[in-house]
C-alpha cells in the first residue's frame, strides 16, 4: 500500500563478534519495522580491528542478496561499540605421580586372563620350582602356548602357581589353556623391571567390575601383613589402582608410589575492595572465592618463577601481541578457574600406566584501550557509500533485540553465551541498563573436553561440544545417546562401522581414540564441562547485574549468543535457574529469528 | 634430477632401517629365513582337517577366517617367507585373546581376497570375517558391506609381520564385539611394489590355478603342534 511505503527506509545493523559477523536488514516505517533479511559470515581478523571491514561487507552483501536490494537503497548502517575486552585460556598440571622401583602395575589391559586374587613370590617362567606359592613372570620370548605348557608341567610336578604376570597380550590365551583358574595380568611392557623372588599380589576382576582388594590400602595391608605405618605408604598405590580391572602390587624393598602436588605458586588478585592472595593448588573453588572477595578486579599477578606466574604472563603476552599494546598496559580484569584433569604418563611406570593428574584451567579477560570502531565505520562507508554510525553498546543492543522475543518484558536480563566471554545485561522498569563481561565460555568448554578425554584434537573436541553422539551399531542403523534408533536409507560408510560418531549437520564424524571412550563417558564429560563453565559464569553474571546482588529479583532471563544455540546448554541453565524461580530460555527474536542475531537486530532497530 | 635420486635413496635407507629395527625387536628365536622376512619360527607346523561344507554360524561370538584356495595346501608361506601356520595361529590368537571363537573356511570359488573375506563374513555368526591369501594379503570384512569395500585392508603383504597378524585378529574380534577399535597402523613402503610385483603376480596366478568354480566353501579344523 502506497501510504505504508511512504516514509519507509531500509536500515542495516552489523554485529562484529569474536567469531562471527552478522548483518540484519529491516525496513522502518515511522514506528513500525519489518525484518527483511540477514547474513552471517566468519569475523575477519581480531574483533575490533580494521580487518573486520571485509567480514562486515561480506555479511552485508549476503543479506542484500537475499533481499534483492542494492547499496543505494540502504539509508544507514549501524555497527556495535564492542566492549574493549578480550579473553584467553591457559592450563597447567598441579599434581604428579611417580613410581619408585617396581611397586605396582596398575593398568587396565583390555583382556586380562582368569580372575581372583592371589599372593605369592615372583619367579621366572623357566624356574618354576619350590614349595611356596609362586607367581609366574613370563617375558615375551615365551609364546602363549609354551608358557601355558610350562605352567601345566609345573602344576603336574606339584608346584603351586597362583598367578601370572605376562609381557605379551596373552592373558586370555594362557588362561584358556590351563585347567585351574588363576589371575593373569598381561601387557606389562616393562616386565624386566619386575623383581624376581619378592612377594607380590595379583588381582583380576570379572568383566565390568573393578578390583577390590588391591585398590584398598587395608586390603594391601592384610595381604602383606603391613604395619600401620607401612599401610599409610600404601595409600598412593591403592589410589592409583582404583577403577582398574586388574592390578599387581609388588612388595619390594624401597619400592613406592608417590602422588605429590607440584607447587603451582600463588596469584595475587588486586581488587577494588582488597587485595587477595590465593594458592593455585587449593583448586578452582578457592580461587573463585578469592576473586569474589576482591570485589571488582583491577589486575591479577602470578608469583614469579612458578607455574601460576607463567600461566598469567602467557595470557598477557598473547593479548598484548593481539592488540598491539605494550605488555605493562595489559591488566586482567576477570578470570574463571575450573578444575579438570588430563592424562599424563606416570614416571617410572612399567606398563605404560598413566594417571589422571589434576589440572587448573584459567580463562582471563584483559581490558584494552577503546577499540577503533570509528575506523571500521569509515572503512565500511568508503566501500559501500552508505553512511555508517557506531550506534551503541553491545549489551544494550542485545537487550533491545532480545526484547522482541514474544513474552519477554522489562525487567529483563540477557546472558550472552559467547565463545570467549559470558556477558550479562539487565534492564529495569525505568529503562536503565547494567552490564558485565566475564571470562570463560564456549572455547573453555572445548578445551576441558579435549583435555579430559585426552583427544589431543581441538576440532574433534569442538564437534563433541556442539553435537549429539550416536553409535553405529550396524551398517544400516545407528543408536543415539538417548537410546533412540535411526535407520539409514543408504548403507553407512564402512569406516563408521562400530564407532561412536558425532551427528553433525554435515554428516557423521567418527571419534577415533585409542582410549576406550564409550558414548556415556563422552556425554558425561561434555555435560560436566558445560556445567563447570556456564553454571559458574551465569551465576556470577546474574549476581553482578541483579539489584543488590539478589538473583531472585530478576524475573526472566533470555539467552543469546552462539552457545545459546547449543543443543543442551539452555536446558542445563533453565533447570539450574528454575531453583531461583527465574524463567529462562533462549531468545526467539521477533518470534522467528535465531538468538545469535540479537545484537544486529537491536542495532538496526535503535533510534 | 639429482636431488630426487638422493631423496629416494634416503627414503629407502630409512625405511630399511625401520624394517630392520622391527625385525630386531621381534622375539628372540629369529630364524634365518629370507633377509626381508621378519618371521620368528614359532612352531613346527599344523594339521588341517577338512570337515565338509561350511555352514552359516549361529552364534555372535565367532569370527570366521576365510582362506584362499592355495593357503596351507599348495603354498606354505607368505610372499616374504612367514609360514602360513604361524600367520593363522597369530590371527586366531588375536581373536581368542579378545574372548571370541575362531572358525576356518576354505573358499574355492575365487582367489580375490575381498570376495573371500566377504564370504567368511557372511558365514560368520558375528558378521565379521577375515580373508587371507597365500601371499599374505589380508582384509577384515563385514557381511553387509559391498565386496570391494572393507573395514580394514592390508594390501602390502611384504610389510606384514606376525605381530600385525595378531592385531588383525584382535581388531576383527573387537568389531565383532561392537567395540570401536583404532584401525591398525602399517608400514607403507612404496618400494614393495617394484620389488615384489613379479613374485606377487606369480603367487596370485598360482592361487588362481586352484580356484574351483561353483564349489562351496569347506569348513576346516586346524590344530597346531604346540611345542617348539
Amino acid at each position: 500500500m502506497p501510504d505504508e511505503t511512504a516514509g519507509c527506509r531500509y536500515v542495516a545493523g552489523i554485529d562484529i563478534g569474536n567469531s562471527t559477523t552478522e548483518a540484519v536488514i529491516i525496513r522502518r516505517c515511522e514506528h513500525r519495522y519489518h525484518y527483511i533479511s540477514g547474513g552471517m559470515t566468519a569475523t575477519t581478523g581480531v574483533k575490533g580491528t580494521a580487518e573486520n571491514v571485509k567480514g562486515c561487507i561480506e555479511a552485508l552483501n549476503l543479506a542484500l542478496h537475499d533481499a534483492g536490494l542494492t547499496y543505494s537503497q540502504i539509508s544507514q548502517i549501524r555497527i556495535n561499540e564492542a566492549a574493549p575486552v578480550i579473553s584467553d585460556l591457559s592450563m597447567d598440571t598441579i599434581s604428579e605421580t611417580t613410581v619408585i622401583g617396581s611397586a605396582m602395575i596398575g593398568h587396565n589391559p583390555d583382556t586380562p586372563g582368569g580372575e581372583g586374587i592371589a599372593v605369592g613370590t615372583t619367579a621366572a617362567i623357566d624356574r618354576l620350582e619350590g614349595t611356596g606359592e609362586l607367581i609366574a613372570v613370563i617375558n615375551k620370548s615365551y609364546p602363549y602356548f609354551l608358557a601355558a605348557k610350562l605352567i601345566k608341567d609345573a602344576f603336574a610336578r606339584g608346584v603351586n602357581i597362583v598367578a601370572a604376570i605376562v609381557q605379551n597380550d596373552d592373558g586370555v590365551l594362557i588362561a584358556n589353556r590351563l585347567d585351574r583358574v588363576i589371575p593373569i595380568v598381561d601387557e606389562v611392557s616393562g616386565i624386566d623391571k619386575v623383581q624376581l623372588g619378592v612377594r607380590a599380589a595379583v588381582e583380576v576382576a570379572q568383566n565390568g567390575e573393578s578390583i577390590k582388594t588391591l585398590s584398598n590400602p587395608y586390603g594391601i595391608a592384610g595381604l602383606f601383613g603391613l604395619t600401620p605405618e607401612e599401610t599409610r605408604s600404601a595409600i598412593p598405590v591403592a589410589r592409583s589402582l582404583t577403577g582398574c580391572r586388574s592390578g599387581v602390587v609388588i612388595h619390594a624393598e624401597g619400592a613406592s608410589v608417590e602422588t605429590k602436588k607440584i607447587r603451582a605458586g600463588s596469584i595475587r588478585i588486586v581488587g577494588t575492595k582488597k587485595t587477595v592472595e590465593a594458592e593455585v593448588n587449593s583448586g578452582a573453588d578457592a580461587l573463585m572465592k578469592a576473586a569474589a572477595e576482591a570485589g571488582e578486579i583491577i589486575d591479577i599477578v602470578g608469583e614469579a618463577g612458578t607455574n601460576a606466574g607463567g600461566l598469567l604472563s602467557r595470557i598477557k603476552q598473547t593479548m598484548s601481541e593481539l592488540c598491539g599494546e605494550p605488555l605493562d598496559r595489559m591488566h586482567i580484569v576477570d578470570m574463571l578457574a575450573a578444575d579438570t584433569f588430563s592424562s599424563v604418563e606416570v614416571a617410572g611406570a612399567i606398563a605404560n600406566e598413566s594417571a589422571m593428574e589434576n589440572v587448573v584451567m584459567l580463562a582471563a579477560m584483559v581490558r584494552t584501550l577503546k577499540l577503533p570502531m570509528e575506523t571500521i565505520a569509515r572503512g565500511i562507508s568508503e566501500q559501500t557509500g552508505i553512511s555508517v554510525r557506531v550506534a551503541g553498546k553491545e549489551a544494550e543492543m542485545a537487550l533491545k533485540g532480545a526484547l522482541t522475543t514474544p513474552g519477554a518484558d522489562v525487567p529483563l536480563a540477557i546472558i550472552d553465551l559467547g565463545g570467549g566471554s559470558t556477558d550479562a545485561a539487565l534492564i529495569d522498569r525505568s529503562g536503565s541498563i547494567t552490564s558485565i563481561h566475564h571470562a570463560g565460555a564456549g572455547e573453555m568448554v572445548t578445551k576441558i573436553i579435549n583435555s579430559e578425554l585426552d583427544l589431543k584434537d581441538r576440532d574433534t573436541a569442538e564437534l563433541i561440544k556442539k553435537y549429539p553422539l550416536a553409535k553405529v551399531e550396524g551398517l544400516l542403523y545407528l543408536r543415539f545417546e538417548d537410546g533412540s534408533v535411526k535407520f539409514a536409507s543408504e548403507p553407512l560408510p564402512p569406516e563408521l562401522f562400530s564407532r561412536v560418531v558425532i551427528v553433525t549437520p554435515d554428516g557423521l564424524v567418527p571419534i577415533r581414540s585409542s582410549k576406550r571412550l564409550t558414548i556415556d563417558k563422552i556425554a558425561l564429560v561434555r555435560r560436566e564441562a558445560k556445567k563447570k563453565v556456564f553454571l559458574v559464569n551465569v551465576e556470577r553474571a546474574l549476581r553482578a547485574v541483579a539489584p543488590e546482588g539478589d538473583i531472585r529479583s530478576i524475573g526472566s532471563v533470555v539467552l543469546v549468543g552462539g552457545s545459546s544455540q547449543d543443543f543442551e546448554i539452555p536446558d542445563i541453565l533453565s533447570e539450574y535457574l528454575a531453583s531461583y524461580r527465574i524463567a529462562a530460555g533462549r531468545a526467539n527474536l521477533l518470534g522467528f529469528l535465531e538468538p545469535h542475531s540479537a545484537v544486529a537486530l537491536g542495532l538496526a532497530m535503535s533510534e | 634430477m639429482e636431488i630426487d635420486e638422493k631423496l629416494i635413496a634416503e627414503v629407502t635407507r630409512r625405511v630399511m632401517e625401520a624394517v630392520s629395527e622391527m625385525n630386531a625387536s621381534a622375539p628372540a628365536e629369529n630364524s634365518g629365513v629370507a633377509a626381508e622376512s621378519a618371521a620368528p619360527v614359532l612352531s613346527g607346523g599344523m594339521t588341517v582337517t577338512d570337515l565338509g561344507p561350511a555352514e552359516e554360524g549361529k552364534y555372535p561370538d565367532e569370527v570366521v577366517i576365510g582362506l584362499a584356495p592355495a593357503v596351507a595346501e599348495y603354498q606354505t608361506q607368505t610372499i616374504c617367507g612367514i609360514p602360513h601356520s604361524d600367520v593363522l595361529r597369530e590371527i586366531a590368537a588375536g581373536i581368542e585373546e579378545e574372548g571370541l571363537r575362531v572358525r576356518f573356511i576354505k573358499v574355492y570359488e575365487t582367489s580375490d581376497v575381498a570376495f573371500i573375506a566377504l564370504r567368511a563374513a557372511k558365514l560368520s555368526g558375528s558378521g565379521i570375517g577375515v580373508g587371507l591369501q597365500s601371499k599374505g594379503t589380508a582384509v577384515i570384512h563385514q557381511k553387509d558391506l559391498f565386496p570391494l569395500t572393507n573395514l580394514e585392508l592390508f594390501p602390502q603383504a611384504p610389510v606384514l609381520t606376525l605381530e600385525l597378524y595378531r592385531k588383525i585378529g584382535k581388531n576383527a574380534a573387537r568389531y565383532a564385539k561392537g567395540q570401536s577399535p583404532v584401525p591398525i597402523e602399517t608400514i607403507n613402503d612404496c618400494m614393495t611394489r617394484p620389488k615384489f610385483q613379479a613374485k606377487a603376480a606369480i603367487l596370485h596366478i598360482k592361487e588362481t590355478e586352484h580356484v574351483v568354480g561353483g564349489k562351496p566353501p569347506e569348513e576346516l579344523r586346524i590344530e597346531w603342534q604346540e611345542s617348539v
